[in-house]
């Protein structure tokens, strides 16, 4: 019984998240230097925002980094939020990450603004709905370290609201988007934290 | 939260729904004028991408390219767009139009942006574009075979300074099958090809009823 729980768990989270490697380091030996940060949209839409605000929130619940506040963050940018051109192909149906794509220009003027030793930079460029009741807010991010804005960690993940099951489901409410996020979120900024050794006990 | 429009990914249920909209049973308009007989006073155009969505940011570039390359309008590029409006895109919402003989996309809130967005680009028209949805159509048969699919519906509104008056719009649908050899490819460029064209025809449509074709 317990075993098909955990069975039941991870494929949970693996629809939740969506099967991706939501954070890696892009040097395995990897050694943080610092312990501030800031997260940013990368798109200046409201769920950017949104997700932007909740995954600041989970850094610092799941943590021991020291998160500079959104709103903080938000107020030191100007014209926040801005459109800076993210990691990514195309993001139709998916997003096809390109890494090198980012506006690294824009992102080193921001991490200079803000004076944190790292800046999580998060993009939703698109947004999906499958069987009516499926709804997933695809996101991608990327890592900066320094002023110099040294590209560290990047992943790809996806907030999934609503059940699979008969055509009659209902579609997941702003409630269960919202929880979506939350969760997601949680996961996401416990990963970051395990990778970089700043997960709390 | 997540958003106002989305894109969708189809199993066979809805096939048949978008195929009858893509095919034209469904209104298939790449662009018309409200007003038939109507010529056009004006000299510039911005194309404006109706969100900080992917597909509208494509769609907007090509609808641009097309028409820069087959009016007579001065189409302002999207980086010039971008230069003289600072924050660009404005997401703009769009609504169900009251009017489906002469519909208006953006909700009536709306409008203010869009001023606002001509009062940066200073030209003559501002041509707003949204891709409603872009989905992905699977579908099976009985001997395990199947074939996928792309479609998207399109829509848009030529906004008239001043008064700033909308006087024509779009609203179709197209559609594609995925390209052969694709497995391990980028659907995301196979959807952008599905945009192109669908940008190529609005265009085609927009310089007959304005009377700009070039020569």
């Amino acid at each position: 019984m317990r075993q098909a729980m955990r069975v039941v768990a991870v494929l949970g989270l693996m629809l939740l998240t969506g099967c991706f490697e939501t954070f890696s380091l892009v040097e395995t030996d990897y050694r943080p230097k610092g312990k501030s940060i800031a997260v940013i949209a990368g798109l200046d839409s409201e769920a950017n925002v949104v997700v932007a605000q909740r995954m600041a929130d989970a850094l610092k619940k799941n943590t021991r980094l020291q998160v500079l506040p959104h709103k903080q963050a938000a107020q030191a940018i100007p014209n926040y939020p801005v459109r800076i051109k993210g990691p990514y192909n195309y993001a139709f149906l998916e997003i096809e990450p390109e890494y090198g794509n980012t506006d690294r220009k824009k992102i080193r003027e921001i991490q200079q603004k803000l004076g944190v030793d790292y800046l999580y930079v998060i993009w939703t460029p698109t947004a999906t709905v499958t069987q009516g009741s499926i709804h997933q807010l695809h996101a991608i991010a990327q890592l900066f370290e320094g002023p110099s804005a040294k590209e560290v960690g990047n992943g790809k993940f996806m907030m999934t609201a609503g059940r699979v099951g008969c055509c009659l489901m209902p579609a997941p409410d702003d409630k269960d988007k919202a929880n979506a996020v939350n969760d997601s979120c949680d996961y996401v900024a416990r990963e970051i934290g395990e990778k970089l050794g700043m997960l709390k006990k | 939260m997540f958003m106002a429009r989305f894109r969708i990914v189809i199993y066979p249920v809805a096939l048949a729904l978008i195929t009858a909209f893509a095919a034209g049973c469904a209104t298939n308009v790449p662009f018309d004028l409200f007003q038939e007989g109507y010529k056009p006073k004006g000299k510039s155009l911005a194309v404006i991408s109706g969100s900080s969505d992917d597909a509208d940011i494509r769609f907007a570039e090509h609808v641009t390219k097309k028409l820069q390359e087959m009016s007579t309008l001065k189409v302002l590029s999207q980086q010039e767009v971008e230069r003289r409006v600072g924050k660009y895109p404005a997401n703009i919402k769009i609504t169900e139009p009251k009017d489906k003989d002469k519909p208006v996309w953006y909700a009536a809130g709306e409008k203010a942006k869009i001023d606002s967005l001509h009062g940066a680009v200073k030209t003559d028209y501002l041509l707003v574009v949204w891709v409603t949805n872009v989905n992905r159509i699977v579908t099976r048969d009985s001997r395990g075979g199947g074939s996928v699919s792309y479609g998207a519906g399109f829509v848009s509104n030529l906004v008239e300074y001043s008064p700033g008056k909308a006087v024509g719009y779009s609203e179709f649908g197209r559609s594609k099958r995925q390209s052969c050899f694709l497995f391990g490819g980028s659907e995301g460029k196979d959807i952008d090809n599905l945009l192109l064209s669908s940008a190529e025809d609005l265009a085609d449509d927009l310089v007959d009823r304005t009377a700009t074709r070039k020569k």
